[in-house]
């Protein structure tokens, strides 16, 4: 019988919003824990099977172990715990990142721009001498 | 019973660093198997502890395998010194109001 995975665990504890630190830390402290259950109760004689059933019974069943786990809100994610904070940061952030918009934009799309500022530049600078050399003759005519 | 794990796991970490498995035995035997903290519930005491700053917990490799080890700070420390000073006035009343009839 291969050893737990607990990845229906895993889930249930991101769902239910734990700090990845704590679920990272979680399934490898359960799965060493139900190795050394495994090992002892093969030490004392239980078959491979047996072994497994018994690690897995006194360990409980991963509802209950998702359950101990997320009643201790310490271990919630902080956005968790603090959901009008997280709310009231993400929307300052989005708003601080606004003028960086069209930076990233010339960043991006650096030669394109680069080319249509040089063209617009220099038929600003044709039409200009145009219009100067105009009104000059005008004015000296 | 608020409180009990708690209690027990910091006492014998006062003693040594455990991983949780040493941890749950250590309680069985000390409490001459009275108490047994659930296989899987002594991670999020610990982690809870640890969150508070009354535990630090470090990995090492032992065999091949990785343990997690809890030692006691000195938050934790005091914090065991005030839960059991609690547990001995609570402890002290119950068995006060169980050995006065009149109370029963």
């Amino acid at each position: 019988m291969p050893s737990p995975q607990f990845n229906d665990l895993k889930l249930e504890l991101l769902r239910g919003g734990v700090a990845p630190f704590y679920v990272r830390r979680a399934i490898l402290e359960l799965s060493e824990h139900y190795t050394d259950l495994e090992s002892d109760a093969l030490a004392a004689g239980m078959s491979s099977d047996e072994a497994c059933r018994y690690a897995q019974a006194l360990l409980g069943r991963e509802e209950s172990l998702a359950a101990a786990i997320l009643a201790h809100a310490e271990l919630l994610d902080w956005s968790r715990r603090w959901p009008r904070v997280a709310l009231w940061l993400r929307s300052a952030a989005m708003v601080a990142s606004l003028p960086g918009v069209p930076v990233t934009f010339c960043l991006d799309n650096g030669p394109g721009i680069a080319r249509w500022g040089a063209s617009l530049a220099l038929a600003t600078l044709v039409v200009g001498a145009m219009v100067f050399s105009l009104n000059w003759l005008i004015v000296s005519g | 019973m608020t409180g009990v794990p708690e209690l027990l796991v910091l006492r014998l970490l006062a003693h040594r660093e455990m991983y949780g498995y040493e941890l749950v035995k250590a309680v069985r035997l000390v409490t001459g198997e009275a108490i047994g903290l659930g296989e899987g519930v002594v991670y999020p005491v610990l982690h809870g502890l640890e969150h508070g700053g009354a535990l630090k917990a470090k990995r090492k490799a032992v065999n091949g395998r990785t343990r997690v080890y809890y030692t006691l700070t000195a938050k934790g420390r005091r914090r065991l010194e005030r839960l059991s000073e609690e547990w001995r006035r609570v402890s002290a009343g119950v068995n006060s109001a169980l050995g006065e009839p009149g109370h029963a």
